[in-house]
C-alpha cells in the first residue's frame, strides 16, 4: 500500500471555553488519505471537523494522538521544517472575499506562496501565475484587478490558484462553496472536480452540505461532537449509513422531489433534539441523548470504531486504533461505524431514496 | 377602502398585481421586483426560489411595507390581503397587520431578536401589542407557544436571553413570535439556511405542522428547492426581478418549462449523482439590475433563446391549471416529445 498524504492517529484536541473551562473539541479520531485521495469530512456546527483540518496542519496544536503529513511526524518537525512541509500542503477557505487581501493584485495573490516560499524569481513567477489562472478559469485580464473587482465565484477561483500554485500534495477546503450562490456553486465544484482528476492532489474537503460532498469524495468520514462515528467509501455511505447520526444527516438532504415531508419526519426520529455542548458532553456514546436506539450500554461505554463486515452483515470486533490500520491493509477501502448497536439498527433505505 | 370583511368569498387570501419596486441607490436606479403577480389561498404554501438579487425577498417583504433603509423606493402595483391593498393602507393600520394577520421569519434569528430582552417577553410583547391581552395572560399564552415550538422546559427558559439559546432554539423562538397571534399568513424568509442539517429539517418540520394546525398560509422564500420540495404547494422561480415560472410543486420535478427553472435543477447536486459526473452550469453571470432590459432578463444565459427574447419581455404564458412560464417558447417546449423526466441528469 502506498503511503498515505495524511495519517491521522487518536488525534486529541482541546482548547478552553472563554471562560476558561476545557474541552475536547477532537477525540481520539483516526482517519487516512492517499495520494490524489479525496475524503469527505462531514458533520454539523461544533463537531470538530474544521478543528481536526487545521491540526492536521498543525494551525492548531494537538494534546494526544499523531499526525504524520507526507510521512513526517508533525511533533518531531521544528518551525523551518515545518514550513518547508507546508509548501505541499494547502488550504483554501470558505469566504473567498475575506481570505484574499483586498490591497494586492490577483496576479500578486496567486503568486505569493511561490514568492514567500522562495520557489520562483519574479519573472517565473508572473509565468506560473498566468498558467495557474488559466488552469482554473480566470480570464489573463483579471491579473491586475483586485478582488473587490471580481464575482464571488472568480473571487474563489483565486483561492484556488493560490492553493495550487505550489504543486501541492495535499489541499485543505473547508466549506469551499458554501458562501456561493448555487449557479456558481455548481461552476466551482466542477472546477474542483477537474482539478482532482487532472492533477495529483490529494483533498480534505470539509463541509456541511452532504451532497455536495458525495459529488467530490471518494470516501467520507461522518464526525459528531468531536468523534469520527462512520466512515466508508461514498457511495457505500449514502446507500447504506449504519450509524443512526449519519442516517439521519441522509434523510436531511433535502432532495428536488416529492418524497419531501416524509423525509422531514424520519429525520425527526433519527436525529431529535438537538448537538449537546461539548463543554458538557454526554456520558457513553456521544449521540446517545439524541439516538432513538440508544440501550443502557450506550449510555456508559464510548463506542469503538468497528469494520463492518460486508457479506453478513454482523461486526468483525475490532478495537479503535491500531486494528483499524491493521485492517486497512487488508481491505484498503473498510465501512467503519462506532456504534454499539449498528448490527441490529434497519436500514430506512426507501425513504432514504429520491423519489420522483 | 374596502374592510377585511367585505372580501367576496372564494378570493384568494393574497393576491400580488404586477407588483414593481425600484430604489435609488448611488450607483442608479436599482429595480429590485419588476411585474410580479400571484395569489394565495388560505392555508395555501407557496416557495418563492432564486437566487441572490432574484427579488424574492424583496417581493415578499414588500407584502408588509418593510424597505430596510431605502427612502427612495418606488413601488407600483397591488398587494390584495382579504381584499384591502397593503400599499395604500395608513402606517398605523399597517403595524396591526405585521406580526397580527402576517408574520415573519428571517433568515439570521440572532440578529432578529432583540439581545437584551427575556426571549418570553419578546414574544408576549407580540401578544399584547396585537390581542390587547393582559400581562399574565399573555405570560401563560407565551409559556405555551414556546413549549409548542420545541423550546424545552418553556416556563424557566422564559426569562433567559438571546445568546444562551442555540442557533435552532432563537429560530423557534422567532417562530414562536411569528405565530403568537395565529397570522392568517406567514412568510419565511430562507427560515433554515443559517442552521445545520438535522435542524433545518425539525424547523421545516415544525412550519409545516404549525401551518396545518392554525391554517395559516405560508410564503417560504429560499435558493433550495430542496425546502420547496419540503414545504411548499407551489412554486415560483424568480430570476434577476422577473417572474420566469409559477407551478405546482410536483409539476416543477416533471414539467419544468422555463429555461431558466430547467438549469436551477440541473445544479442541485443530486443523491443517486455518481460521484464522477459533472455538473452542467449556468453559463455567465445574472445581468446588473441597474441596467434596463429590454427583454428577457434570462435570455443573454440562455441556451435556447431566439431573436426576439432580447427585444420582447415574455408574457407569462398559461400551461395547465396555474402553470404559468414567462418565455416565448413555452408552449413549444410543453409539447416537447420527450420531455425529459430528470432534466438535471446528463443525455
Amino acid at each position: 500500500m502506498t503511503d498515505p498524504v495524511l495519517s491521522i492517529r487518536d488525534l486529541v484536541v482541546r482548547f478552553r471555553s472563554h471562560d476558561g473551562q476545557p474541552f475536547t473539541a477532537v477525540n481520539e479520531v483516526s482517519l487516512d488519505i492517499g495520494p490524489g485521495e479525496t475524503f469527505g469530512l462531514v458533520g454539523e456546527t461544533g463537531c470538530g471537523k474544521s478543528t481536526l483540518a487545521r491540526a492536521a496542519l498543525r494551525l492548531v496544536g494537538f494534546q494526544g494522538g499523531q499526525v504524520r503529513l507526507l510521512g513526517r511526524d508533525l511533533a518531531e518537525l521544528d518551525r523551518k521544517e515545518l514550513r518547508r512541509l507546508r509548501q505541499r500542503c494547502q488550504m483554501i477557505f470558505q469566504d473567498p472575499r475575506g481570505s484574499l487581501n483586498p490591497r494586492m493584485t490577483v496576479g500578486r495573490i496567486i503568486g505569493e506562496p511561490l514568492r514567500v516560499h522562495d520557489l520562483a524569481d519574479r519573472g517565473e513567477r508572473a509565468n506560473r501565475v498566468r498558467e495557474m489562472m488559466d488552469l482554473v478559469g480566470l480570464p489573463d485580464e483579471l491579473f491586475d484587478r483586485r478582488p473587490v473587482q471580481l464575482s464571488g465565484g472568480q473571487q474563489q477561483r483565486v483561492g484556488i490558484a493560490r492553493a495550487l500554485i505550489t504543486e501541492p500534495a495535499l489541499v485543505v477546503c473547508d466549506e469551499p462553496v458554501s458562501a456561493l450562490d448555487v449557479s456558481i456553486r455548481a461552476q466551482i465544484l466542477n472546477l474542483l472536480a477537474d482539478l482532482r482528476d487532472r492533477l495529483d492532489v490529494a483533498f480534505l474537503f470539509i463541509a456541511h452540505d452532504l451532497a455536495v460532498v458525495r459529488h467530490l469524495s471518494d470516501r467520507v468520514g461522518v464526525m459528531y461532537l468531536g468523534r469520527m462515528v462512520e466512515e466508508a467509501p461514498a457511495e457505500k455511505l449514502f446507500a447504506h449509513p449504519r450509524h443512526p447520526y449519519t442516517q439521519g444527516l441522509v434523510a436531511a438532504i433535502l432532495h428536488a422531489d416529492t418524497g419531501g415531508h416524509e423525509r422531514l419526519q424520519l429525520v425527526e426520529r433519527l436525529a431529535a433534539g438537538e448537538i449537546p455542548s461539548l463543554l458538557d458532553p454526554p456520558d457513553g456514546c456521544a449521540y446517545q441523548t439524541r439516538c432513538p436506539f440508544a440501550e443502557e450500554v450506550c449510555r456508559t461505554v464510548v463506542p469503538a470504531i468497528e469494520i463492518v463486515a460486508e457479506a453478513s452483515g454482523v461486526g468483525v470486533g475490532a478495537e479503535a486504533g491500531g486494528d483499524v490500520a491493521a485492517s486497512a491493509d487488508g481491505d484498503s477501502q473498510p465501512h467503519q461505524v462506532a456504534c454499539h448497536r449498528w448490527s441490529e439498527i434497519p436500514a430506512p433505505a426507501a425513504t432514504l431514496e429520491p423519489q420522483s | 377602502m374596502t374592510g377585511a370583511g367585505d372580501a367576496p368569498a372564494g378570493a384568494p387570501l393574497l393576491e400580488v398585481e404586477d407588483l414593481s419596486v425600484s430604489f435609488k441607490t448611488r450607483r442608479g436606479v436599482v429595480r429590485a421586483v419588476d411585474g410580479l403577480s400571484y395569489t394565495l389561498d388560505r392555508g395555501e404554501s407557496l416557495g418563492i426560489v432564486g437566487e441572490s438579487g432574484s427579488g424574492k425577498t424583496v417581493g415578499s417583504l414588500s407584502i408588509l411595507r418593510l424597505f430596510g433603509l431605502f427612502d427612495d423606493v418606488a413601488v407600483t402595483g397591488a398587494v390584495r390581503f382579504e381584499g384591502r391593498d397593503l400599499l395604500r393602507v395608513s402606517e398605523a393600520e399597517m403595524s396591526r397587520v405585521r406580526g397580527g394577520q402576517i408574520g415573519m421569519i428571517f433568515q439570521d434569528p440572532l440578529t432578529s431578536l432583540n439581545p437584551v430582552m427575556p426571549v418570553g417577553e419578546q414574544v408576549a410583547e407580540s401578544l399584547r401589542f396585537h390581542t390587547g391581552a393582559s400581562r399574565e395572560a399573555a405570560r401563560r399564552r407565551t409559556v405555551e407557544l414556546l413549549d409548542r415550538v420545541g423550546i424545552p422546559d418553556a416556563a424557566n427558559r422564559y426569562h433567559e436571553l438571546p445568546h444562551s439559546f442555540s442557533g435552532g432554539m432563537r429560530q423557534r423562538v422567532m417562530v414562536a413570535i411569528a405565530v403568537a397571534c395565529e397570522p392568517k399568513l406567514l412568510i419565511a424568509d430562507e427560515p433554515t439556511t443559517a442552521l445545520d442539517v438535522t435542524v433545518q429539517a425539525q424547523i421545516l418540520l415544525l412550519l409545516e405542522e404549525l401551518r396545518r394546525e392554525m391554517g395559516m398560509a405560508l410564503i417560504v422564500i429560499t435558493h433550495d428547492f430542496g425546502v420547496v420540495a419540503a414545504t411548499a404547494d407551489r412554486v415560483l422561480v424568480m430570476y434577476a426581478a422577473q417572474p420566469m415560472e409559477h407551478c405546482p410543486t410536483d409539476h416543477l420535478f416533471q414539467r419544468a418549462n422555463h429555461p431558466y427553472t430547467e438549469g436551477l435543477l440541473r445544479l442541485v447536486p443530486r443523491f443517486e449523482h455518481r460521484s464522477h459526473k459533472r455538473l452542467r452550469p449556468i453559463e455567465g453571470q445574472p445581468p446588473a439590475l441597474t441596467e434596463p432590459i429590454a427583454g428577457c432578463a434570462f435570455e443573454p444565459r440562455c441556451a435556447v433563446a431566439v431573436d426576439r427574447c432580447a427585444t420582447d419581455r415574455p408574457p407569462p404564458v398559461p400551461l395547465g391549471p396555474s402553470h404559468h412560464s414567462a418565455c416565448w417558447l413555452a408552449a413549444d417546449r410543453a409539447r416537447r416529445e420527450t420531455v425529459p423526466d430528470k432534466p438535471w441528469e446528463q443525455p
